[in-house]
């Protein structure tokens, strides 16, 4: 197997993983026939490492790296963020279901509410990338893209009606 | 239980486990599926590595292992046993 590929997926892992089985992990790697199904196993292997560490290798190091993204969501900047856009939503649905899609002249209360709730995430997510992405960027990452689309979500209705 | 019985055998690593496993299955596991299952059977107790040959890690069963790959064998021949009585009687 290319060892450029094989660096690159055994980087799925944990470090904590990589750092108790990347020798052993690699030797199996170069000596199998490494195809689709192979990569995908690996792929689905590593991903349910880094979300619930079955192996519990992960918790000896979560103090300073907390490498599953469960322990970074449960951080108050990973959960905040996307509590704010799922109550952004909830806002903007309730007003179309009460209200009807059509945009009203002065925006009121509940627009500037969804916006505050948009906004107020920034310093948020600022905090969360500062602190986290040097610490476990894939993991950081990971949390970062479901922020985002928490966000997308909550923006999607407002598009989609043009509020 | 797929690791735990290849390891009945003897000590093998990785390599020889999938070997082994395809024989007695007819299957060859993903490098990752055999991977989780031996870093969950070494963190329950179950297995244990012994010294390294070169870059490949051999493993063995442990007393545990061995103890509760014998209650799942035992669990599955009473299993066969009423399947196969049930089975003659359709």
């Amino acid at each position: 197997m290319n060892r450029t590929i094989m660096a690159w997926i055994i980087r799925l892992y944990p470090k904590s993983w990589r750092s108790r089985f990347r020798a052993e992990f690699e030797d199996l790697l170069a000596s199998e026939h490494i195809g689709a199904f192979a990569l995908l196993d690996v792929a689905r292997a590593a991903t349910v490492e880094r979300l619930f560490s079955p192996s519990g290798l992960g918790d000896d190091t979560m103090q300073t790296y907390p490498n599953s993204v469960v322990m970074l969501i449960r951080k108050p900047s990973g959960y905040l963020p996307i509590i704010m856009s799922m109550a952004a939503l909830a806002l903007v649905v309730s007003i179309v279901a009460m209200h009807g899609a059509a945009r009203g002249r002065d925006e009121g209360a509940a627009a500037h509410t969804f916006q505050l709730l948009v906004v107020a995430q920034l310093p948020i997510l600022a905090f969360f990338a500062v602190k986290w992405l040097r610490k476990d960027r894939v993991s950081a990452l990971s949390v970062m893209v479901i922020q985002a689309a928490a966000v997308g979500l909550a923006l999607l209705p407002v598009w989609a009606f043009g509020l | 239980m797929l690791v735990l019985a290849s390891l009945a055998d003897g000590p093998k690593h990785g390599h020889a486990m999938l070997d082994d496993i395809e024989a007695m299955c007819g299957r060859r596991l993903g490098p990752g599926t055999l991977y989780g299952a031996i870093a969950r059977l070494e963190k329950q107790g179950f297995i244990e590595p012994l010294t390294a040959e070169d870059r490949r890690q051999p493993y063995r069963l442990t007393e545990s292992g061995e103890k509760v790959f014998a209650e799942n064998i035992a669990q599955l021949r009473r299993f066969v046993a009423i399947g196969a009585r049930r089975l003659a009687t359709i």
